[in-house]
């Protein structure tokens, strides 16, 4: 008999019908079952981790069982790989810190970097101070940053901050590579421990980081605030025994502990709201394989999304699949831009072994429509069309060629956003929690309320220009708003401590005075759509006591930041194929703008930011709610659509060709009346 | 005039050809691969049978002779079939003599087995009278014609396979139509002994189905024998659980197909995955179904409940929103014979599909495997059938000695004196409840990390969505022999 049962389950039978005999004490058979569970090696676990047992040491070398210290990942993993290469060139540990105080044109002028170490953000509403140009013309990033001492630079207690407020998209290394080493853990274990990991970094235990990331493998338990390591999650020679950790490719998982929602298992879909989970948050991109109605969400129309959440997750593929290693000699490929014109393929790669020892961590990465980090390697990775070929496919659609020069594969693969997005940040104000106010798009009410409807959104089109294409392509983009205070000389954003202090009392409460102001209802506490300054008064009162607290010139600035959207792809059967959808007048694909913002603090309309590759040509409309749309100009715009654009000149020669027509025929008409009465020779 | 009507239309004409090309070419281009209802049996339009039917009828016979009137070849059909003989095929005895198997002299591990029992078993045999095997299997007046062709979804019946006292027979009789769900599942709804015990992927929902019930039954309204074409009253479809045959299995090819999907790597599944692996990702969706069943436990005054323990019957195992396994199969079985001994220590297979990796004509199929610890002859080694109901049977008397005395006077297998409990299993492939489409597995469910297939167990190297199929992987007999 071929055996179903696996002889994991056979033992665990076998025990519990004995226990059920000697009616043993339930507690006791749990224990049993406990102990087997995590004695066995499940049968169906089928990823395989070649890599060989783990020597856990510190950073002068010595066995972290025998030291206590932290475990030192550059020792650790440096036995094998290259761990000083890993550290020093990869965009993930560096952040842009490379780039700091050489900001790409465009940038926002309390930009000091292109990554999030020195990029201002209106929604982490995190910024350095800026230098003083005249005394550092000639600094580098090591006089500002890596000794921060030097007048002018970057302060001490700034980096503090930095790394208290953003620390946790950091991997470690760069900027702060003698606090956090490259927590190599982190991407690389398929059990990594990020709460641990967050939870050491929250105590200030930098250090420990990595080493609280191994806390899920029982390697390194939290006694009372204190990492300790547990000798019997090692093996006798003291390494780490592998069969229970695995050392793995980044997942989906791995890489959605920093950048968004990334499902990689089976269990149902949960959203929640805030930054913890950037892409989703910003986007609604949701990255995983169970369908849409296998969600604790609230989802409007739940039972028919019978589609997952992103089609390639569903298709086994992950993150790394497309952002892979540029020197992974199982993806690598040569730029077309350096590829030469008489090879196909390039049978020199790296060897998997000199991979292995110098894996490029510099994964490569698209054209971002809100980011300037590591710009050199745009394009770098693999693209749908590098993969499909759509011209094989859609035989429905006439004229394909057309459609794919205009179209990017997202434009209709992206049809809609079934996860709510941020529409709109005000920092204009702050709520209870010192946080800004921040409407949602694609739900119907407090996104925080679990009974909220949840019915996702429609991306704006917008047209970019990714590689070296020649003509744009229409993608789909959030646009989201932000809202804040800005004064000094030089003018720099009000920070959230001068802030509170402008907002709250010492005992916490809202200034009196502001309360009154705000409290439209009069009920005596401050709702979510109580606290916005939508009028000149309020916005008075709080512009008074900025400048009480030494603000100079406060006023409130809007920015409106377009955010490409490339993840949560649908496949064929739902991914826009309906004509009308874009070719007629009322086509609302095409013709759909977007709202930016539920309201304008203190009547400012936002403008865009001006370092996106988005064409954001198009007009504003403030509706009567007193909120604020943004409609592309597509209608007489380069993009010709045929069915809905109306170009003067096409009209016109429309016209032209209809009087012409006509009178060439009145013209011949006219001719052969003539000639017939002429006598017909 | 002519020339300039040439002139004019040409141009016309030109475009018009040029349009009829185009929307010609772009419906080749979504041409259907898979246009099941091309193949379905067209059905006959009812007659209603009221006027030739008014009765009265004092007996179930009568009934039946009055269908004879009209239908004279009506019995002698039914009487060839294994609802009514109970024997599905002829194989090859232990003694090497052709033998007769099917529900009539097979032992399952659910109620054990028919023959001493068929004062209530026989409920379900499409004839009257079939309460001992004195039964007279050529009597035609003996046929039940209402059973399957009563409409009112009043009939019902009693042991020995007589209509119940209730039933009108000439309400009955004047509803006959052709057979629908109700007919068809007022027995195998019921298999085990109730509403989803025996089969899984066949309970009462599917009298009146959801699409997620059933996509052919709850969004199209299939009769069974929509998919089991009836000619001259045989039903096609095996039941694997009491044949070893191959030949009669209704497919899913038999309307779809074989690469019906838009995705040429879903089509590529088809040589290694039956359809229904996909497409039946759950059964006993709303009813719990019966996962094993321990006889030796039965006897004792312990808290009764059905679906975990009955004094008559023992202890049992049920699961609702059963996640089946899976194994090869190629649609033959190699089935337990009544007297073959058996290893009491080890887990007996009832049913063993057959088919492995290396067989190219094998799927992976999904099944519910039924689990059970049956009595067995110490002496004589093998399984052994109790008289249950009835006088002396175990379920009044709570006497297994005499309870497999009796047993063995029905079947002619001797009973020493002696007999254990020994474990047992049935394979019960799953073939109804198909899933809207939409809700048929996805690639990972089965090639992620713990997906539901074990692929070591199936014989692959690894997930063959890394490591190639079984014809990449070098696994099948044929190929490995073709070579030089």
């Amino acid at each position: 008999m071929k055996a179903h049962t696996s002889p994991f389950l056979e033992t665990i039978l076998g025990v519990v019908s004995r226990f059920r005999a000697q009616r043993l004490e339930i507690v006791q058979l749990l224990l049993v079952l406990a102990a087997l569970l995590l004695l066995s090696t499940p049968a169906w676990s089928q990823s395989v981790s070649f890599h060989p047992d783990i020597d856990l040491l510190d950073k002068e070398g010595q066995n972290v069982l025998d030291s206590g210290r932290p475990v030192s990942t550059v020792r650790s993993c440096g036995e094998c790989h290259d761990t000083e290469f890993i550290a020093r060139h990869s965009f993930h540990a560096d952040l842009g810190a490379r780039s700091f105080d050489r900001v790409p044109a465009g940038a926002s002028p309390y930009d000091r970097g292109s990554g999030i170490f020195g990029r201002f953000d209106p929604n982490l509403y995190v910024w350095f101070e800026p230098k003083d140009p005249a005394a550092h013309a000639d600094t580098t990033f090591d006089d500002t940053v890596l000794r921060p001492k030097t007048p002018g630079g970057v302060d001490a207690d700034e980096l503090e901050r930095w790394l208290d407020q953003l620390g946790r998209w950091h991997v470690g290394g760069g900027p702060f590579a003698d606090r956090m080493e490259p927590n190599c853990f982190l991407c690389h274990l398929d059990v990594s421990d990020n709460d641990a990991r967050l939870r050491a970094m929250e105590r200030g235990q930098y250090e420990w980081a990595a080493t609280a990331t191994l806390a899920s493998t029982g390697a390194v338990v939290d006694r009372n605030g204190q990492w300790r390591y547990n000798a019997k999650a090692f093996d006798p020679d003291k390494s780490i025994n592998l069969e229970r950790v695995r050392i793995l490719d980044p997942s989906s998982r791995s890489c959605g502990q920093c950048h968004g929602l990334a499902v990689d298992g089976s269990e149902p879909v949960e959203w929640s709201v805030g930054m913890k989970n950037p892409r989703t948050e910003l986007t609604g991109e949701i990255f995983a394989a169970q369908k849409l109605y296998h969600t604790r969400m609230n989802l409007a129309g739940k039972r028919d999304l019978t589609r997952p959440w992103d089609v390639h997750a569903e298709r086994l593929l992950d993150c790394s699949s497309c952002h892979h290693s540029p020197n992974n000699p199982i993806f690598a490929r040569e730029s077309a831009n350096t590829k030469p014109d008489h090879l196909a393929f390039d049978a020199l790669k790296l060897s998997i072994g000199e991979y292995l020892r110098h894996p490029n961590h510099q994964l490569v990465k698209g054209h971002s429509s809100a980011q300037n980090l590591a710009n050199g390697l745009d394009g770098s990775m693999r693209r749908c069309e590098d993969c499909h070929d759509a011209m094989n496919e859609h035989a429905w659609l006439p004229r394909k060629e057309r459609h794919f020069r205009a179209l990017s594969c997202e434009a209709c693969h992206l049809p809609e956003m079934h996860a709510p997005a941020r529409m709109q940040t005000d920092w204009t104000v702050l709520n209870q929690a010192r946080g800004p106010v921040v409407v949602y798009r694609g739900v119907d009410g407090d996104p925080n309320d679990p009974l909220a409807l949840i019915k996702g959104y429609r991306p704006v089109l917008l047209e970019r220009r990714i590689s070296d294409e020649q003509r744009p392509k229409l993608f789909p983009h959030n646009l989201l708003s932000t809202f804040y205070w800005v004064g000094g000389e030089p003018q720099q954003p009000v920070s959230v401590e001068l802030l509170a202090q402008a907002y709250f009392d010492e005992s916490g409460a809202y200034h009196e005075d502001l309360r009154k102001a705000l409290d439209s209802n009069g009920d005596g506490a401050l709702s979510a759509e109580e606290l916005r300054l939508d009028s000149d008064a309020k916005t008075q009162l709080v512009s008074a006591r900025l400048q009480a607290l030494g603000v100079k010139d406060p006023h409130i600035v809007g920015e409106i930041q377009p955010y490409s959207i490339h993840h949560g792809a649908a496949g064929r059967g739902w991914a826009t194929r309906d004509c009308a959808a874009c070719h007629q007048q009322e086509a609302q694909v095409v013709s759909e703008g977007m709202r930016v913002a539920a309201y304008l603090p203190g009547g400012v309309q936002p403008a865009f930011v001006t370092d996106s590759n988005a064409d954001l040509r198009g007009s504003f409309q403030r509706a009567d709610d007193g909120s604020l749309s943004f409609v592309p100009e597509r209608r007489s715009g380069e993009l010709y659509v045929f069915g809905f654009s109306a170009w003067p000149w096409v009209d016109l020669f429309g016209l032209l060709m209809l009087v012409g027509s006509f009178l060439g025929i009145m013209g011949h008409a006219g001719l052969r009346v003539y000639h017939a009465r002429m006598g017909g020779s | 005039m002519s020339r300039q009507l040439v002139v004019i239309f040409s141009p016309l004409l030109a475009i018009g050809m040029a349009l009829i090309y185009f929307v010609l070419s772009a419906e080749q281009a979504e041409a259907v691969k898979d246009a099941p209802w091309d193949y379905m049996p067209a059905q006959r339009a009812h007659v209603p049978h009221a006027s030739f039917l008014t009765g009265p009828f004092e007996r179930p016979q009568d009934v039946t002779k009055r269908c004879l009137d009209c239908h004279p070849e009506a019995s002698r059909e039914v009487m060839k079939t294994s609802h009514w003989t109970w024997i599905a095929e002829e194989v090859e005895g232990l003694d090497g003599k052709p033998l007769g198997i099917g529900k009539r002299n097979l032992i399952n591990n659910f109620c054990l087995g028919a023959q001493p029992n068929l004062e209530m078993c026989t409920s379900c045999h499409a004839g009257y009278g079939y309460d001992s095997n004195d039964f007279d299997f050529s009597d035609e007046l003996a046929v039940d014609c209402l059973v399957c062709h009563d409409s009112t979804e009043t009939y019902r019946k009693k042991g020995g396979g007589w209509p119940k006292d209730d039933v009108d027979l000439v309400a009955v009789a004047k509803s006959v139509a052709a057979p629908g769900r109700n007919n068809c599942g007022a027995c195998h709804f019921e298999g085990g002994g109730g509403n989803a015990v025996k089969h899984g992927d066949m309970d009462g929902t599917l009298h009146h189905p959801m699409p997620r019930n059933d996509i052919h039954m709850g969004r199209h309204d299939f009769r069974c024998q929509d998919c089991h074409r009836t000619e001259r009253h045989e039903v096609a479809g095996v039941l694997t659980t009491t044949s070893e045959s191959a030949d009669a299995h209704v497919r899913c090819t038999d309307c779809h197909a074989m690469d019906p999907h838009h995705n040429d790597r879903l089509n590529t599944h088809a040589s290694a995955v039956a359809c229904q692996s996909c497409h039946i990702p759950k059964v006993a969706l709303d009813y719990p179904t019966k996962m094993a069943w321990d006889w030796s436990t039965a006897g004792q005054d312990l808290p009764e409940d059905a679906h975990h323990y009955l004094k008559a019957k023992g202890s049992f195992e049920y699961i609702q929103e059963l996640i089946p396994e899976y194994t090869w199969h190629n649609g033959r079985v190699d089935r337990l014979l009544p007297g073959e001994p058996i290893d009491p220590e080890a887990v007996t297979v009832i049913n063993r599909l057959e088919g492995s990796i290396a067989d190219a004509t094998a799927r992976i199929v999904p099944v519910k495997v039924h689990r059970g610890k049956q009595p067995y002859d110490k002496t004589f080694k093998y399984l052994i059938v109790p008289k249950t109901v009835g006088e002396g049977g175990y379920w009044t008397e709570f006497d297994w000695n005499q309870a497999f005395e009796l047993g063995a006077d029905a079947t002619g297998q001797p009973f020493s004196g002696e007999y254990g409990f020994a474990e047992t299993l049935m394979y019960w492939p799953l073939h109804h409840m198909v899933a809207p489409k939409e809700h048929a597995l996805q690639c990972t469910d089965c090639h992620a990390d713990r997906g539901r297939l074990n692929w070591k167990e199936l014989g692959y190297p690894g997930d063959p969505a890394l490591y190639g199929g079984r014809k990449r992987a070098d696994l099948l007999a044929d190929d490995i022999e073709a070579k030089p």
